[in-house]
């Protein structure tokens, strides 16, 4: 009886492991497509003043630079939207260990 | 001009509007082997997302390297990617930059990038040119050169040859003239550079 109390436990300990790891691994993964946006956005906005700054700038590039950034920024509250999915999942794990 | 490489179509647009913005020409790739079908080795550097599916940046590289391209590569990085940014520069790579960047940091980059592949670019000239400037010498002048680039000295090079030192030095003057090199340094060097195939 013991023995079998024993193995259910490492049992469990392992798979909890592997959830971690995985969650990890899809964390790692979520941070990193977060972080394409937030490139876009910075360029969007550095490119945008540097063209203003010009004395003949192009205002469709700007135009579409704009447009591009309020793209950007929805893409990464949707990519955050996500991320808080995957977080409030694994909060429902823990507890459900206690 | 600029090759953009990064598979994100955001980030590349994005790159490439930030580089126009300085007035600079780009030409954007969504993948690594849609560059190597495009690029034909022109003069510029290589913008390159060191994390793409299918060929990697890190393997476009080695593929480059292999192919003895000379652009040079300024890696874009994730974070965390750290381990394959050190990698990348090991294997030869300009610079890299993590993202999300400045752009003064970026166009700064890719100016010593440019500047470095024109450097690359001008000592591969000059070494073209070296064989038929070497078909010009006499032959005495190649004796002479052959002796300067081992270390031997003016009167030792004219016991050598039975001739006097002055008509050593005269000899040494044109043959650096028709090779237009200034230093014995770059003598051995052209030297050096010709011991494989000859």
């Amino acid at each position: 009886m013991q023995v079998e109390t024993a193995q259910l436990e490492s049992r469990r300990v392992r798979s909890d492991r592997v959830e971690h790891v995985r969650m990890e691994e899809m964390a790692t993964d979520i941070l990193h497509e977060l972080n394409q946006p937030l490139v876009a956005i910075a360029n969007y906005a550095q490119a945008s003043a540097r063209l203003l700054a010009t004395d003949s700038a192009d205002l469709t590039d700007v135009r579409a630079a704009l447009e591009q950034i309020s793209a950007q920024a929805i893409r990464a509250g949707r990519i955050v939207r996500r991320l808080r999915t995957l977080s409030h999942h694994r909060m429902v794990l823990t507890d459900g260990e206690q | 001009m600029v090759h953009v490489v990064d598979d994100d179509a955001a980030v590349r647009h994005s790159l490439g509007l930030l580089l126009k913005s300085f007035g600079l020409p780009i030409s954007p790739h969504v993948s690594a082997q849609e560059f190597l079908a495009a690029y034909a080795g022109e003069p510029g550097c290589l913008v390159l997302d060191i994390c793409m599916p299918g060929m990697s940046g890190l393997e476009l590289q080695q593929h480059l390297n292999f192919e003895s391209a000379i652009i040079p590569v300024v890696f874009i990085t994730g974070h965390g990617d750290v381990p394959m940014a050190v990698e990348a520069m090991r294997h030869g790579a300009f610079d890299f930059l993590e993202k999300p960047f400045h752009d003064q940091d970026l166009i700064d980059r890719v100016r010593r990038a440019f500047e470095k592949d024109a450097r690359n670019r001008s000592r591969l000239r000059d070494r073209d040119r070296i064989p038929g400037r070497l078909e010009s010498l006499t032959t005495r002048e190649r004796e002479v050169l052959r002796l300067v680039s081992t270390g031997k000295l003016n009167k030792v090079i004219a016991a050598d040859l039975g001739v006097s030192r002055r008509t050593v030095e005269a000899h040494r003057a044109h043959l650096m003239e028709k090779l237009g090199v200034q230093s014995v340094a770059q003598l051995v060097r052209i030297v050096m550079d010709l011991k494989p195939g000859h």
